[in-house]
Formats: C-alpha cells, sequence, structure tokens
C-alpha cells in the first residue's frame, strides 16, 4: 500500500502516514473544511487495518503527534483517527502513540489523556522545552 | 431593513476610541468582517505578542475558539447577503484577561445558545469533561459549518471561568449575540 503525505498549511498540520510503521501528525489543525481535510486520512486508515491483517505491513507501529493546537471540530476527527487505530490494533498492529505537548500547555497534555483514557492503546506524553 | 448608518464625522470618535480602549485595557480589538485570511493574521499577531506562560497559551487556546465562531455562525444580512461586521476584543482586568466577542444571530438561535451555555456554566470540569467526550465518541457527525458542536464546552472547560453572555435586540429578526470568556491570570 501506499504512503500518505500531506504538507502542513497555516491552519492544517503535516500528515504522513507511511505503511513502514512512520505515522506522523504535526502543527496546527483548524482547517476551513475539516470534513474535507480528514477524510484521505481515514480512508488511509482503514487501508492500513487491512494490510494489518493480511500481514501485508509491519506489525509494529508509532504514531507521533506533536499538533500545537487543533480546534474543536478537528477534536472529533482526531478521536475517529484513534478509532480506526484501535481496529488496526485488534487486527494485531502494536502500536506506540507518542503525544508531545509544549511544556507550559496544559490544556493540550489533558487533551491527551483523555483520548487516551477513551481508546485502549498506550500513550507515551512527551513535553517540548525550548 | 436595517437601519441607515449615520456618515456625520467628527474626530471625537477617534480620540474616545482610543481613551475607551486605553481605560478598558484593551489589548488588540478588531470589528467588521471576520474572515478566516483576518483570523490567520490575527493569530499571527497574539502569538508573536504571547509571552510563554500556561495563561497566555490557554488565551491562545480560547480566542481561536471565539473566532471561529464569528466565522462559522456569523449571520448572512438578507439586504445584501453578507456576513454582518463582528466585534473580537481581548483586553485585561487586575486578575484576568478576557476575550469578548459580538456578533448578529438570529431570535430562532437564542435559545439553543443560553441552553448551551447555562448548562455548561452549570458544570464543574469533570461535568464539562464527561459532555466533552459524550459528543467526542457520539455518531453526531460535523455541521456543514464545520462545527462539531463542542466549542462553548471547550471553551468553557479551558477558561474555568463561568462564561458571561448576553442578547441585544436588533430590529426585525436580528439580535446581537456577546460573549465574554475570562481566563484567571496565574
Amino acid at each position: 500500500m501506499n504512503s500518505l503525505t500531506i504538507e502542513s498549511t497555516e491552519t492544517s498540520p503535516k500528515i504522513s502516514l507511511d505503511p513502514s510503521g512512520k505515522l506522523l501528525m504535526e502543527g496546527e489543525s483548524r482547517p476551513e473544511n475539516v470534513v474535507k481535510f480528514f477524510e484521505p486520512i481515514m480512508a488511509w486508515l482503514q487501508e492500513y487495518q487491512q494490510a494489518v491483517k493480511d500481514g501485508s505491513v509491519s506489525k509494529t507501529a508509532a504514531f507521533d503527534f506533536k499538533l500545537e493546537y487543533f480546534n474543536s471540530s478537528s477534536a472529533k476527527f482526531i478521536m475517529d483517527v484513534f478509532i480506526e487505530l484501535e481496529k488496526a490494533v485488534q487486527n494485531g498492529l502494536s502500536l506506540q502513540i507518542n503525544w508531545y505537548y509544549e511544556e507550559l500547555d496544559e490544556d493540550l497534555l489533558e487533551s491527551g489523556e483523555e483520548y487516551q483514557k477513551l481508546v485502549k492503546i498506550p500513550f507515551n506524553f512527551i513535553p517540548i522545552t525550548d | 431593513m436595517a437601519p441607515k448608518k449615520s456618515t456625520g464625522m467628527n474626530s471625537n470618535y477617534v480620540y474616545d476610541t482610543h481613551k475607551l480602549m486605553s481605560d478598558k485595557n484593551i489589548n488588540l480589538a478588531f470589528s467588521g468582517q471576520f474572515t478566516p485570511e483576518l483570523i490567520t493574521s490575527m493569530l499571527f499577531m497574539a502569538k508573536k505578542n504571547i509571552s510563554k506562560s500556561v495563561t497566555m497559551k490557554k488565551v491562545y487556546n480560547i480566542m481561536i475558539e471565539c473566532l471561529e465562531n464569528l466565522t462559522k455562525h456569523g449571520t448572512l444580512n438578507d439586504d445584501d447577503n453578507e456576513r454582518f461586521p463582528a466585534i473580537f476584543i481581548f483586553g485585561n482586568d487586575n486578575d484576568y484577561y478576557y476575550l469578548a466577542t459580538g456578533n448578529t444571530i438570529l431570535e430562532e438561535q437564542c435559545e439553543p445558545l443560553k441552553q448551551k451555555i447555562d448548562k455548561a456554566n452549570s458544570l464543574d470540569k469533570k461535568g464539562l469533561r464527561d459532555w466533552y467526550n459524550e459528543i467526542l465518541m457520539g455518531d453526531e457527525g460535523v455541521s456543514e459549518r464545520g462545527g462539531a458542536g463542542l466549542g462553548i464546552i471547550d471553551i468553557a472547560m479551558k477558561s474555568g471561568n463561568q462564561i458571561e453572555y448576553e442578547f441585544k435586540p436588533l430590529y426585525d429578526e436580528y439580535v446581537f449575540f456577546i460573549i465574554k470568556v475570562k481566563i484567571d491570570i496565574v
């Protein structure tokens, strides 16, 4: 299966999804058309779950979430991303979520902790200091 | 019909506006048409001027949500199909920063908004979090305008204070909706 790369803009994050198991979402997420932005991401994740099941891709993966900010409509779609990832885990994927947050941004840390509670995938919380 | 605007000019208003903004400790304000491009510029400006602190990060996060509400829920004027002008203010008082917005909405939008804010104001942090998660996990989907119904709850959760609001009847079915969010300076 192919990888999916979307370059970042002022309002949308960089996306890099590689079937080898290197997964990344980085930047700010407040796209004008949130439905359209997340559509290819969801489609890729659905194909990925199947590939994990078939054994045609690696059974280990790490997803780096390096989000600076996401708006409340993106929050809903990020939840959907986790739901799709959870299905990949059920299909045998060993997945590590790395949730990066700026040390001062307690709201971002809290959002990550909540997602962790809602899906059954382990999270690493990594503060960024500068 | 919208009332005609006064075109009378004298320069007192410049000083009056300046004095008002200065007296009220207004750091940033804009009145007019809010577009996604303008919001990006305002956020860029805010980011440049924001000192690194827990409080300012919170202000920034809430500011985005407030500004997005103005573009997503701005009502179109029947007369010219243009969006009504709106206002955004960022200021501070002794122990808190505040973000305030005002925009024109339809009378029929008031009651659902009132119910949502009243409910948010009645809940503690855990209650807000549970409500938020319920919507996050639900199958409601995202509206055409990109709203997931989480905005007000998100603002209430991050601010940790009661959301103040007011509806001012304008004319016909139009109402001016004001919302003020406080962020404690820690």
